[in-house]
């Protein structure tokens, strides 16, 4: 799948507000058009003041977004873990005690997925950044690219340690409370299975009785993830760094 | 061809088991390609590589940048003037500067991280104005005319009606949408930001330690927006926060002033502050609504434990299955990013490999050596002991990134 129309689908599949917060890849790519195709000098340089100027714009973009929805994840993940606590500790009688605890893993479950759609957000735009750069610099024979990836690198919007520190603890929280409770599970359904059921219902919302409103978009993000660059330099390269980078420390 | 490493981290990271055969009932056909394509492929999915297929080119940002650096640095109006250009080359110098100083040379650098794009009208970058668009367009209009010096061919106009077009369009598009942004985002810090932001690094540390870690650094000629500078929460920010405000007596009784005093944080401004308390009410007033309005629907609920559909399994089932893709996910995510790391690294490794040996650094030349398991090199490098120091060092560099990288 090219990169445009991998872009264009976690658009339009991401939360309303999260739309427009993605990088303009087809407007970058049209100005990239307009550079290499115009041969005068004026007239190009002032194509490329404009794309470096619409660049700059788009990581700033990210930067916002990302830090405000990552203050609004330290808040929501703080009030979460109270929560926890509260519904832990707390054992009120059934029914109202289990109404909490579905109520809190649902809330986990939403925030650790919100989450990582951010973590995807920041993914995809450092990609099309660096796909965009890379055109760039085929068409004009420019030099901008690796300096600009490098301060991309350090922008907050790439710098996910934080969110992803938070991640692993909302793991960490949910594995304790889904496991209080000894639940009675029918078929096992794996999570391919649970892809196949979203896609087919669209709203499961109505069948579970409270949405899950973006596990539309996690399996979007998923899916779209799984795609094979075999024959690629970059899958060449990809098996080349993994295999000296010693993998065996994972375990 | 089965990337063996990606699958032992997933074998040892995820608790989960993928069995795909004979426990799938009939799925409808979308899916089919997708089961097909998961059992070719083994029990978990490959590991992502929709990086950017960036490998192939690896510029060098030293030497022979020469003539072609000013257009980047120009200013819009100064276009047409080829003496401004000298104003606005940091380039050369800039370029061999290391990463963490590098910051502040990007802003000078490429004039548009700093809030002060003195030539050109409050900008397309950090704010988004009507103006920067007529700006814009009365100079993309005025450019045909004042190419007189050049000559205005026939070909020209046409270029520039496109360009026009292309402005008119692409412009107004950019304005609307950030103007829409900036609607909502009023009063947050996002207005007037900025420039020019620091590392990650010292952002890292900082955080650890809870000191609030302001996201720009103070440029000359916005004094202001000093002000409004990106904070960054961390979460041992916040705790004092909360801390500050629970002393104030809560989140509606705390005012920012109170708690931007009880906090005494360096950094943090009462904008911060303001913003942050709004945010943190909301948080709290949200739960507090649905926590009424739930607990009924869920008692209701309560007579069907179990939703018959297909396979016979309830909520928690349900929202431990999302759980699981969503951890996948991250995890994917997690791998893609410190490959998408480690590639720069390598990249920057060959460039410095390359240029030790005077071997003019190209498209080409990158391109050759970056093929395959870079044992391949189709240059002549002759094996010297600088050779092996530095791709040694760089070695040493991903591994250790490696290690870190994915803990």
């Amino acid at each position: 799948m090219k990169f445009g129309k991998r872009l264009k689908k976690q658009v339009e599949e991401s939360l309303p507000e999260w739309r427009d917060k993605f990088l303009a890849y087809k407007r970058l790519k049209r100005l990239v058009r307009l550079i290499s195709g115009g041969n005068l000098s004026p007239r190009r340089a002032t194509a490329e003041a404009a794309f470096v100027r619409v660049l700059d714009g788009e990581v700033e973009r990210f930067n916002a977004f990302f830090l405000e929805q990552e203050e609004e994840f330290v808040i929501r993940q703080r009030e979460l873990q109270e929560m926890v606590k509260k519904v832990a500790a707390g054992e009120e009688a059934w029914p109202s005690g289990a109404a909490e605890m579905r109520r809190v893993r649902k809330e986990i479950v939403d925030l650790h997925g919100e989450m990582v759609l951010l973590l995807n957000y920041s993914a995809i735009n450092y990609t099309g950044l660096a796909k965009i750069l890379k055109k760039y610099d085929k068409r004009t024979g420019r030099l901008l690219r690796l300096p600009f990836i490098e301060k991309a690198l350090q922008q907050p919007f790439f710098a996910t340690e934080l969110i992803s520190r938070l991640v692993h603890e909302c793991e960490a929280t949910m594995e304790a409370i889904f496991d209080t409770e000894r639940e009675h599970t029918g078929t096992r359904m794996t999570p391919w299975m649970w892809i196949g059921f979203q896609n087919d219902a669209r709203d499961a919302a109505s069948i579970l009785g409270f949405p899950l409103h973006f596990n539309q978009q996690i399996s979007m993000a998923y899916l779209s993830s799984d795609h094979v660059t075999t024959g690629s330099r970059l899958g060449e390269v990809a098996e080349g760094v993994s295999d000296k980078a010693d993998w065996n420390h994972e375990e | 061809m089965e990337r063996l490493s990606t699958n032992r981290i997933y074998s040892s990271g995820v608790p989960v088991t993928v069995s795909l055969d004979e426990s799938f009932p009939r799925i409808p056909n979308a899916q089919n390609a997708l089961m097909e394509r998961e059992s070719r492929s083994g029990p978990l999915p490959n590991l992502q590589v929709n990086i950017a297929p960036i490998c192939g080119q690896f510029h060098s940002s030293t030497g022979s940048v020469g003539p072609l650096c000013s257009p980047l640095a120009v200013r819009f109006s100064s276009v047409l003037n080829p003496e401004q250009y000298s104003n606005a080359n940091p380039y050369n110098s800039q370029a061999q500067s290391t990463t963490s100083s590098s910051t502040l040379n990007y802003g000078s650098q490429y004039g548009g991280f700093e809030p002060s794009l003195s030539d050109f009208p409050r900008d397309v970058g950090p704010t988004w104005c009507p103006d920067p668009v007529d700006g814009m367009l009365g100079y993309s209009g005025d450019v045909p005319g004042g190419n007189n010096s050049i000559g205005v061919s026939e070909d020209l106009s046409k270029q520039s009606e496109w360009w026009t077009d292309f402005m008119n369009d692409d412009w107004k598009d950019i304005v609307d949408n950030s103007m829409s942004n900036e609607n909502q985002q009023a009063g947050q810090s996002v207005q007037s930001s900025i420039s020019v932001h620091q590392s990650a690094t010292p952002q890292a540390v900082a955080s650890q330690s809870g000191e609030p870690l302001a996201v720009a650094a103070p440029s000359p000629s916005a004094a202001s927006n000093t002000a409004k500078a990106r904070m960054r929460w961390t979460p041992e920010l916040h705790e004092r926060f909360v801390d500050a405000v629970n002393q104030l007596g809560g989140s509606e009784k705390a005012t920012p002033k109170g708690v931007l005093k009880l906090m005494k944080a360096d950094n943090l401004t009462i904008y911060h502050v303001k913003s942050h308390l709004q945010k943190y009410r909301t948080a709290r007033y949200r739960p507090e609504l649905s926590e009424g309005s739930s607990e009924k629907k869920v008692s209701s609920k309560e007579e069907i434990p179990s939703i018959d559909l297909k396979g016979n399994f309830d909520i928690t089932e349900a929202l431990r299955l999302q759980l699981e893709l969503q951890k996948r996910l991250h995890e994917q995510l997690e791998i893609q990013r410190s490959l998408q790391l480690r590639i720069e690294e390598q990249g920057k490794c060959l460039q410095m490999m390359l240029e030790q040996h005077s071997i003019p650094v190209t498209d080409k030349v990158l391109d050759a050596s970056t093929s395959a398991e870079g044992s391949k090199l189709s240059l002549d490098v002759p094996e010297s002991s600088t050779v092996k120091e530095v791709s040694e060092n760089c070695q040493n560099g991903l591994t250790k990134q490696t290690e870190s990288g994915d803990s």
